[in-house]
């Protein structure tokens, strides 16, 4: 099956240790489009990113209840193996709210671990370094792949460039970003929003999830608000300034407050 | 049976009920754990992730093993030092200074060599890895890892298993060594014992049995205190406070099976 990236959810539902997050979800993103997933925070956006990969760090003493479908390109991800499930997040690059880098490597480690844990030799070292040094460099952190220099000692801003060199490293087709700008400067938010949505590989489809609505105005098409565990569609940059919704309008009457 | 007896039967009751159901559950999950690793094992040598975790394990042989060197070096060296200077007044009060050799092999190389290793090993690289293990699950990495299509199993946990058996492996032998150089250094004062004849009672004394069994026990030691260490590390869940608990439920785990082990393993071979 030809992969696209687009995502589907059908009527999902989630509660965690007895808590519900989503109800009844039904949503849909083309493959290629730019989505912003926004809501304040312990809304469920973290969930719903995370059921896209099949919520992955979950354990089995986590008392999670799910319900409906979802389908990543083309493929229901609760229906898959832990093989084929790993194959699919493959194919995706995440962003984690603090970065989720690992502490004990370098910065080119950290970058080229999914590519030299996933390469069967068809890709050989020089091309994954050229890969590295392509990526880096587009994102403007070249300097950072001094060896040797682990992410303890990065700030915030150079910690999510990071983690996004090494989601976009792969040339991924859904690029996933899990409130990465929560407690940045809105410049700085603006900054690696602008970064997020611009996708190497063209046809990617991005979704980020935000707790702040601001910095994303000019970057991404496609707004959605959580709330309550439902999904309620915005619509594009000009329908969410127009929107009635209270949430909204708070968060576009103090867009210029930065933290 | 007066009523607060009543109380504090059923409380006793309930509470050994409720430990030995915890217990069966958590005897439950390290054997589904030991499986997992098992399987991700057998495909350690696939050609995927095999360039990523041998990286790791390497890593862990230097951090578990060459590490440790100095230190078990001379705790080793001490510990010959010791035995000998202990027991060598009695030999020689019975004219049985021959007997040295039997008592280097049984005390050090049949049993104080890999228990000794074991411990060094659990108190310096069994806490860390579950501390490590635990930080990785809280800070994210694990889910990191996961959700980049990584067998957490295959890149973080095999790795250290394997790192922690050949590291105890090699440790042993070098335990044993310089212990039995310290052991001929008290010798050879009270003695004046030449070293190849010093060799000799050891020679004499070691069969292929003791060397077996010996090295045996280090590759057995290394993987389950790795397996044990990643197993409570990577059952922390949220909070950071679970961190020390995880070292502390790895440690007394790992502690508990060397030295019941060890019983058993001698028992089997030099008793029965």
């Amino acid at each position: 099956m030809q992969a696209t990236g687009s995502i589907e959810f059908v009527d999902v539902s989630l509660e965690v240790e007895g808590r519900r997050f989503l109800d009844g979800v039904n949503w849909q993103v083309p493959a290629g489009q730019i989505v912003a997933v926004c809501g304040a925070a312990g809304s469920g956006k973290s969930f719903l990113l995370r059921l896209l990969q099949g919520l992955p760090g979950m354990q089995k003493e986590d008392q999670v209840r799910l319900w409906g479908d979802i389908i990543v390109d083309g493929e229901s991800v609760f229906d898959l193996a832990e093989g084929p499930l790993r194959q699919l997040r493959r194919r995706m690059g995440v962003v984690m709210r603090e970065g989720g880098l690992i502490d004990n490597m370098d910065i080119w480690h950290n970058i080229t671990l999914p590519l030299v844990y996933h390469d069967g030799g068809e890709l050989g070292s020089e091309r994954i370094e050229a890969r590295c040094q392509e990526v880096t460099a587009r994102l403007g952190i070249g300097h950072l792949l001094q060896p040797g220099l682990r992410p303890v000692a990065l700030n915030r801003e150079e910690k999510l460039l990071v983690a996004l060199a090494r989601a976009q490293v792969v040339a991924p087709n859904l690029l996933l970003a899990d409130d990465p700008i929560n407690g940045l400067s809105e410049a700085v938010a603006r900054r690696f929003v602008s970064q997020f949505c611009r996708c190497p590989a063209g046809r990617c489809t991005r979704v980020i999830g935000a707790s702040r609505l601001g910095p994303l105005m000019e970057s991404v098409e496609h707004f959605l608000l959580i709330e309550a565990g439902k999904v309620l569609e915005l619509g594009d940059a000009e329908a969410v300034r127009r929107s009635q919704h209270p949430w909204v309008r708070a968060e576009l009457g103090c867009q210029t407050a930065a933290f | 049976m007066p009523p607060w007896a009543t109380v504090i039967m059923r409380n006793f009751f309930v509470g050994v009920g409720r430990h030995v159901v915890e217990t069966a559950i958590n005897t439950w999950r390290l054997f589904a754990f030991s499986v997992e690793v098992s399987i991700a094992l057998g495909s350690f040598l696939g050609r995927q992730g095999f360039r990523a975790a041998f990286r790791v394990t390497m890593q862990q042989v230097y951090f578990t093993g060459l590490e440790a060197l100095p230190f078990l070096g001379l705790l080793s060296l001490l510990l010959g030092f010791t035995v000998i200077a202990q027991s060598l007044p009695q030999l020689q009060g019975v004219g049985a200074h021959a007997l040295i050799g039997q008592i280097l092999v049984i005390s050090i190389v049949r049993e104080l060599g890999p228990i000794i290793t074991a411990m060094v090993v659990i108190t310096r690289s069994g806490t860390a890895m579950a501390a490590q293990m635990a930080t990785n699950r809280i800070t994210g990495e694990v889910e990191a890892l996961e959700g980049m299509g990584i067998d957490v199993y295959h890149y973080l946990v095999v790795p250290r298993v394997l790192g922690c058996m050949v590291s105890l492996f090699c440790m042993i032998v070098y335990f044993d060594v310089i212990a039995l150089v310290g052991g001929f250094l008290v010798a050879s004062t009270r003695l004046t014992l030449p070293f190849s004849l010093y060799l000799q009672y050891i020679f004499d004394s070691l069969s292929p049995l003791d060397l077996y069994l010996s090295l045996s026990k280090g590759l057995l030691f290394g993987g389950v205190i790795a397996l044990f260490s990643c197993y409570h590390g990577l059952r922390a869940r949220r909070a950071a406070f679970e961190v020390p608990m995880v070292a502390r439920s790895g440690v007394i785990q790992s502690m508990f099976f060397v030295f019941v082990s060890s019983a058993l393993i001698s028992a089997l071979f030099y008793w029965i």
